[in-house]
């Protein structure tokens, strides 16, 4: 029964000892993963796998980095389309306009055969990096938008504002034939406020953001690009206003005269339907 | 018993101092009739001239009327007073011509792409 007994301990003892050593070993095995070359071929065909894999992201990578900058080439093409298109943009800010973009262009070509060119993924990365430089979404294509607006908007408060010289010459003579024009006179005053407002807003716009280069970029190019914006659309909502009011006054003079012609008699016509 | 004898010559004098005299009183007739005729109708001078001094009184009488003739010439809004040159009436007569206004779509037909100038604003404020 002793001798059961001790048998039993001593294979307990045993037991305990015996599963963390092999469960140690079964761990040994598995963490170690490197693959144990044994003979040459196959350690040859693992190194030149690995450097078909480098090579392969490398040519991934460059074509992601060309891809970026033509999407940027056709963004400045469109630019250069927008400045061809506009009929308003005046001569001087086309042709500065162009220069910022031709620069860029070139920039960007010049970008392009360097990383066509790059051997190491270090110097890929640092050329990749000089894309961002260009700042065309950030500066140049805001500042061409801007421009364009401003010399537009310009363009259409002269128009208004001969609009609003040639109203006043007809409700003057619409006075004289005997009309009561006051209330064409209040909407021709507001629509010469609004038209002045406008070219005050819009007209400065273009000479200060036309200056701004990449590296003002942000500071101070992204507040000045913010005001010119927000300038430029408080324009637009005066000229809309202005050119609302010059339609709401031909409205009245035409309610004045439909169909008739008037008696000079008669001095104190009154609005149908002010 | 005495004999006046009235010589021959002396009679015949008398004969032509009496139709001289004749002659002079036909001729002071005519005259006469033609100075009536021409003082019964005046001369077209003095007819111009008198109806220079009419025209005159009649316009001096309607510049203090308020009520003077008004009429209308030619493109609407330009109007011309003139004084009335009519005699037949002994006060002016207040007349009144209709004026036409000012043809809208012809004085503003410049600005008729103002709407679609407005539109490209608009195209180009939301490039913004």
């Amino acid at each position: 029964m002793n001798t059961m007994r001790r048998i039993t301990i001593v294979a307990l003892v045993m037991a305990l000892v015996a599963i963390p050593t092999a469960a140690f070993a079964l761990d040994d095995a598995a963490t170690d993963t490197e693959p144990v070359v044994t003979d040459r071929p196959v350690r040859d065909a693992v190194r030149d796998a690995v450097t078909d894999h480098r090579e392969r992201d490398l040519s991934e990578i460059k074509a992601r980095a060309l891809e970026t900058i033509n999407k940027q080439l056709e963004a400045l093409g469109r630019l250069r389309a927008a400045i061809g298109n506009s009929r308003h943009i005046t001569g001087a800010h086309a042709g500065q306009l162009l220069g910022d973009i031709g620069r860029a262009t070139g920039g960007l070509e010049s970008l392009a055969r360097r990383i066509e060119a790059a051997k190491t993924p270090e110097e890929l990365r640092e050329l990749i990096e000089q894309i961002g430089d260009f700042k065309i979404k950030q500066v140049l294509a805001p500042k061409t938008h801007q421009v364009i607006a401003s010399d537009s908007l310009v363009y259409a408060t002269g128009k208004l504002e001969r609009f609003s010289e040639k109203l006043e010459s007809v409700i003057a003579r619409f006075e004289e034939v005997g009309f009561n024009v006051d209330e064409a006179r209040r909407l021709l005053e507001e629509m010469k406020d609004h038209t002045s407002e406008g070219y005050r807003l819009a007209a400065p716009v273009a000479g200060n953001v036309i200056g701004l280069q990449a590296s003002d970029w942000p500071d101070p190019a992204e507040g000045i690009l913010a005001a010119g914006r927000a300038d430029l659309r408080a324009a637009g909502g005066n000229i809309k206003s202005a050119h609302q009011n010059g339609v709401a006054i031909v409205k009245f003079l035409r309610s004045l005269t439909d169909g008739t012609d008037v008696d000079l008699g008669r001095s104190d016509v009154a609005p149908t339907d002010s | 018993m005495v004999v006046h004898v009235r010589p021959k010559g002396i009679e015949m004098n008398s004969l032509i101092v009496r139709a001289d005299v004749k002659r002079l009183l036909v001729t002071l007739l005519v005259a006469c009739l033609v100075l009536t005729a021409c003082s019964a109708q005046p001369t077209t001078e003095q007819a111009e001239t008198d109806a220079t001094v009419a025209e005159t009184e009649v316009a001096a009488d309607l510049s203090e009327d308020p009520d003077s003739i008004t009429t209308t010439t030619g493109v609407p809004g330009s109007t011309t007073s003139q004084p009335a040159t009519q005699q037949s009436t002994s006060t002016p007569t207040t007349t009144t011509t209709a004026i036409a206004p000012p043809d809208l779509e012809e004085e503003l037909s410049e600005f008729e792409d103002l709407e679609a100038l407005l539109e490209e604003l608009d195209d180009l404020l939301a490039d913004l």
